[in-house]
């Protein structure tokens, strides 16, 4: 590949993501004060993966997904966990038809594009296993059917971090197949004045669709396409080595804290993710701003901390700025 | 006449009975409980004598002290010589009864009975109790001592010289480079290394990016020794975002960043900048190293 491959990609780039302003400006006129969320989102849409969106209630998640949903103009469905949920509640099962005198399928509300599950950890094991296994495989099966998810199924799933009883908190397995996990904090001030003055006024933006399916799709086989230099492999490779092995980086304070590091999920996301965000800069190659952008979003549910870092008040967060103030930068 | 024959008889007979003697003392015969009281035996005959078991007759005074018997040949007799010490540990009056010695013959001869007072220790309940007798101190011992002093000094020798050579081996590199580093100054090590590249003339011989990869160390090594930041561990944007705060012109804040952009362009774009621009970035690189180290000294002696 020469230069003249990368202009192509740049053109090709400057063609199919045309759409990611006319996205960000529908859904932002709703989603006020939550750029950094949004962007995730796309992050997630144009990656092919799924998000774990962590954040006090009242955040808008359930509102930015239905937003995305209708400016995309895909099939949106809520699952609310709960303790009494059953797996069947989400993928569907099968119901007997008497005229026909035969078992039908029912479907879930798992079969669409953009999927909330709200308060994931609400739910019993069992009923985050059937959901996540739909994610990762990208199929349901039914009785004796299997079914392919619709294309672009992205699950964006919440989790409060302040009620913690009765919860069944998701196992690392688990919370590792969501590609990032982003925690979302309180708008700004003047974002807020904003909020409240639009919904004291009822000044409700209705959002059209901008974007086809069918452009998600081709977005995502464009992204495939940025260039990703060997060094910045190495890079990506030397974040995700220092989570496992600390020492090696002159990091041994770290030892005492991490559990276990990230795995090679977290190498593939890492990558994928800091090409999408190259994609949504308009760059045909993945530079270290890149990876750095998305690190914290991609990393900080796939370090296991102790509880030496926890009776220290070292969170993963904590963890993962060492590692990039350590990391040599190509 | 007759008179004279019984006073002579009688005078015979008491010389006869006088042939064995027994003679007992005691050194005193009132003692606290507990205290032992010394008793003399001695006797005095022509004849051997059977001595008696001492320890069982005296019961219940009890024998601390038993000598043995000592026997001398004093005028022909035999003088039978013995010390014995006894004790109590009951109050009261106790009687050492008379002692029977029989000679070879048959006759038993007894000594005299002893009595005996044995008091109660008077106690001062006024003062607190305290310890009869303290304990005794065992007198310090160098030889015994030696292998456990020996044994400790060889220990904290040990643990300085394995401390010493834990803290060599880890401050090895370290040592060596941080010696070379301090005996040169940043924009010397800068422009030798900006020559050092120019001389390798990696470009002409197509290693663009080489060229680029090291062109970049060697700038981003300057800005860390001169500003002191870690722009080893940065990238591009953040670089020239801690470059801005630093007082520097503007227009050199726009060098470096376009140098950088440049440089990342090549190193992860697979960009091939044309002769002309390498050789103007070079030049850029030795103005860049030359430009910051004057202002950096200007502010020093401001």
């Amino acid at each position: 590949m020469d230069r003249v491959d990368i202009e192509e990609i740049n053109e090709k780039i400057k063609e199919e993501s045309a759409f990611i302003d006319l996205l960000t400006l529908e859904v932002n006129k709703v989603i006020i004060g939550q750029k950094h969320m949004v962007e995730r989102l796309l992050i997630g849409l144009l990656g092919n993966g799924h998000i774990l969106l962590e954040g006090v209630p009242g955040l808008a998640k359930t509102l930015a997904i239905n937003t995305l949903s209708k400016a995309i103009n895909g099939k949106f469905s809520r699952i609310q966990f709960t303790p009494d949920l059953l797996p069947s509640d989400v993928i569907g099962t099968t119901v007997y038809n008497m005229p026909k005198n035969e078992f039908s399928i029912k479907k879930g509300p798992i079969f669409g594009n953009f999927i909330l599950a709200d308060e994931i950890n609400r739910a019993p094991a069992k009923v985050q296993s059937a959901l996540l296994e739909a994610m990762q495989e990208r199929q349901v099966t039914i009785g004796d059917e299997t079914f392919a998810m619709e294309q672009p199924f992205l699950v964006l799933a919440t989790q409060n971090p302040v009620e913690q009883e009765g919860t069944y908190p998701l196992p690392e397995a688990q919370v590792d197949r969501f590609m990032l996990k982003t925690v979302i904090d309180y708008p700004k001030q003047e974002d807020e004045r904003t909020i409240m003055r639009n919904n004291l006024n009822g000044q409700y933006e209705i959002v059209k669709p901008v974007v086809t399916m069918k452009q998600i799709l081709k977005a995502r086989e464009v992204v495939k396409t940025v260039y990703m230099d060997e060094k910045i492999e190495n890079y990506i490779l030397d974040i995700i080595f220092a989570t496992r092995f600390p020492e090696r980086f002159g990091l041994e304070n770290l030892n005492p804290l991490i559990s276990f590091g990230a795995s090679p999920r977290g190498s593939i996301n890492l990558a994928t993710a800091a090409k999408v965000y190259a994609f949504i800069k308009r760059r045909g190659y993945v530079i270290p701003e890149d990876v750095r952008a998305v690190c914290h979003d991609v990393l900080r549910h796939r370090i296991g901390i102790t509880y030496e870092a926890e009776a220290e008040d070292v969170s993963s967060e904590d963890i993962i700025n060492q590692i990039l103030n350590k990391v040599e930068v190509p | 006449m007759n008179r004279f024959l019984y006073i002579f008889a009688l005078f015979i007979s008491a010389f006869t009975i006088a042939q064995t003697e027994v003679k007992i003392s005691a050194d005193t015969n009132q003692a606290f409980i507990g205290d032992i009281i010394n008793v003399n035996l001695q006797v005095h005959s022509s004849e051997q004598i059977l001595w008696p078991d001492i320890e069982e007759v005296i019961a219940p005074l009890e024998v601390q002290k038993l000598g043995s018997i000592d026997s001398s040949s004093v005028k022909r007799k035999n003088v039978y010589h013995q010390n014995l010490a006894v004790q109590q540990f009951d109050t009261g009056h106790f009687v050492l009864p008379q002692l029977p010695f029989v000679s070879l013959q048959g006759d038993t001869f007894y000594s005299d009975s002893l009595a005996f007072s044995f008091l109660a220790v008077p106690l001062d309940t006024t003062n607190a109790i305290f310890d009869i007798k303290e304990p005794e101190k065992v007198p310090f011992n160098f030889t015994e001592a030696k292998p456990y002093i020996y044994g400790f000094i060889a220990l904290i020798a040990l643990i300085v010289l394995l401390y010493y050579l834990i803290r060599r081996f880890n401050k090895k590199d370290e040592t060596i480079e941080e010696e070379v580093i301090e005996l040169i100054s940043c924009e010397i090590e800068a422009i030798s290394a900006l020559n050092n590249l120019e001389s390798q003339a990696l470009c002409e011989n197509g290693l663009v990016k080489e060229h680029y990869v090291q062109l970049t160390e060697i700038l981003r090594r300057y800005f860390d020794r001169e500003y002191e930041i870690d722009t080893l561990e940065s990238t591009t944007d953040e670089i020239i975002e801690i470059l801005s705060t630093m007082k520097l012109d503007s227009v050199l804040v726009n060098d470096i960043s376009d140098l950088l952009t440049e440089a990342d362009f090549v190193k992860f774009a697979k960009s091939k900048p044309d002769k002309k621009t390498n050789g103007v970035f070079m030049r850029k690189s030795y103005a860049i190293v030359d430009d910051c180290h004057k202002m950096k000294e200007e502010e020093r002696d401001v």
